[in-house]
């Protein structure tokens, strides 16, 4: 198991760095849109992320050269109309984000240390965060976590190399 | 010795619980608590749930409210301390004075930790504070040396709880207004300093600018660690030279100070930090869990160990850490 995590992550990192920043627009914007929606319903219908009514943040992942732009619309994060400028804007190279997701770093200490950037009005930057840290965690599987968990480990290890 | 932990949500109450905190202390998400940030703090459902938690682990809640009213809204601060109350929170951390004679006189039965924003530095203050409002535990400004700690431990009649690790500001503890000279808010009054709304950070050619509603406070070259935008830890032109005029961003650390602090009586060490993630509460707690309990166990022989450090230092504000005013042998 966890040699093909690792095999999986060496070659899906070094892959993705060559491909990915080739493509016009990231493939996975509207799957990755459609499972916020999906996973974030509760909040969303508690008015928990409002502040985004209308504004646009974009999440920049550095390395891989993945630019996601959402906004949200009534009930629903939405794509971001392509040409207007973001509201805010957070940037990292995907190790660091997978390390942030699966719980491995706080995202102040990777901004001391310069690793996580934040543009634009920073209220939207800085309340995104807190309420991401607020999710109940234990939503998500436990096979899914730990996956998170290995990759993150081993994104670290092949990004510091 | 026992350990206190910030959790600005459930996930953090969850981590630090997880990972070794007697005692948990928790805000509202509005301006009554010193960490009043978009979507962090608990309303009254969440609020509900950490202490469902805290009481099925054995553990305890302290809430803190410790911010000073304003004299037109007066009502928000007694009803946080009303649903603290209503809570059944093992104690309230508060500050201003009107609000602890409230606390008082409506809900006797509620324990009252006076907050570092009290600012109470000497024993004639703590003994005023416990004949006046029956405090049970001080939380001590973070301005002390080492001795005056021990003098004041002493001398006091209630606990004593000291700062263990966290983000250090200028340390005018209850009495900063500087974030109100740029933004219009502090600390004090709405439970924020350098308020996000006003924070802007901007990549120049002389590298990541920090303004605060415009003002420029610091601008930080590729390979510098940053901190958080505050003014007092900006970077001005002083007698032609750009320095920090006032504090460097950095975090206390007085885990080698553990031994001292408990043989001179130290009840509780508290973490700061309820602005951060649960991976942040999760590092800090099981690294001073096991420098508690180290401590507990082999008394003077203790020794910080590297790894628990190099943890500390990573987290901090600035990546650098200090002893503070712990070690000032002048003061």
């Amino acid at each position: 198991m966890l040699a093909v995590s690792k095999s999986i992550s060496r070659i899906g990192y070094r892959f993705g760095c060559k491909i990915l920043p080739l493509l016009p627009k990231w493939p996975g914007e509207v799957a990755f849109i459609k499972l916020l929606n999906t996973q974030l319903s509760e909040e969303l219908e508690d008015g928990l992320f409002d502040f985004l009514d209308e504004q646009i943040l974009e999440v920049t992942v550095t390395d891989l050269g993945i630019r996601l732009r959402v906004s949200k619309r009534g009930d629903q994060f939405v794509r971001a109309p392509a040409g207007v400028p973001a509201d805010s804007t957070i940037s990292a190279n995907s190790a660091d984000f997978l390390a942030i997701a699966s719980g491995r770093e706080d995202p102040d200490t990777l901004f001391f240390q310069r690793r996580l950037s934040l543009g634009g009005q920073t209220e939207i930057g800085l309340t995104v965060k807190n309420r991401l840290d607020a999710l109940d965690r234990s939503r998500i599987p436990q096979w899914a976590q730990r996956g998170l968990e290995l990759i993150a480990a081993e994104l670290a290890a092949v990004v510091a190399n | 010795m026992e350990l206190v932990c910030p959790a600005g949500s459930l996930p953090a109450l969850e981590a630090a619980v997880d990972n070794g905190a007697d005692a948990v202390y928790i805000g509202f998400n509005d301006e009554t608590n010193a960490r009043n940030f978009g979507g962090l703090n608990f309303n009254d459902k969440n609020a509900l749930r950490a202490l469902e938690r805290i009481r099925n682990r054995g553990r305890k809640l302290f809430v803190a409210i410790n911010t000073y009213a304003k004299p037109d809204s007066f009502a928000r601060w007694q009803a946080a301390v009303d649903r603290a109350a209503g809570l059944n929170a093992d104690a309230v951390i508060l500050a201003d004075i009107g609000l602890m004679g409230y606390a008082r006189e409506r809900h006797p039965e509620l324990a009252l930790h006076l907050s570092v924003q009290a600012s109470a530095t000497s024993a004639p203050a703590l003994e005023f504070y416990r004949q006046q409002f029956g405090i049970r535990r001080a939380v001590l400004p973070r301005v002390l040396s080492l001795k005056q700690v021990q003098q004041l431990a002493a001398a006091s009649k209630v606990e004593l709880e000291v700062f263990g690790f966290g983000s250090l500001c200028i340390m005018a503890e209850g009495r900063c207004h500087l974030s109100s000279y740029v933004t219009g808010e502090s600390p004090n009054q709405n439970g924020v300093c350098s308020p996000a709304k006003t924070v802007e950070w901007r990549n120049a050619a002389g590298g990541l600018e920090t303004r605060l509603n415009g003002v420029l406070i610091d601008r930080f070259a590729e390979n510098e660690n940053a901190g958080y935008p505050t003014l007092c830890k900006g970077r001005f032109i002083v007698d032609g030279k750009r320095q920090h005029a006032l504090e460097e961003p950095t975090s206390l650390n007085s885990m080698a100070l553990l031994p001292e602090l408990k043989a001179a009586g130290i009840q509780a060490i508290k973490l700061e930090g309820r602005q951060r993630s649960p991976a942040y509460v999760a590092q800090i707690v099981r690294t001073w869990r096991e420098a508690i309990d180290e401590v507990l166990q082999r008394g003077a022989d203790f020794s910080v160990k590297d790894s628990w450090r190099d943890t500390l230092s990573k987290n901090s504000e600035g990546k650098q850490t200090t002893l503070g005013a712990y070690d000032r042998p002048w003061q």
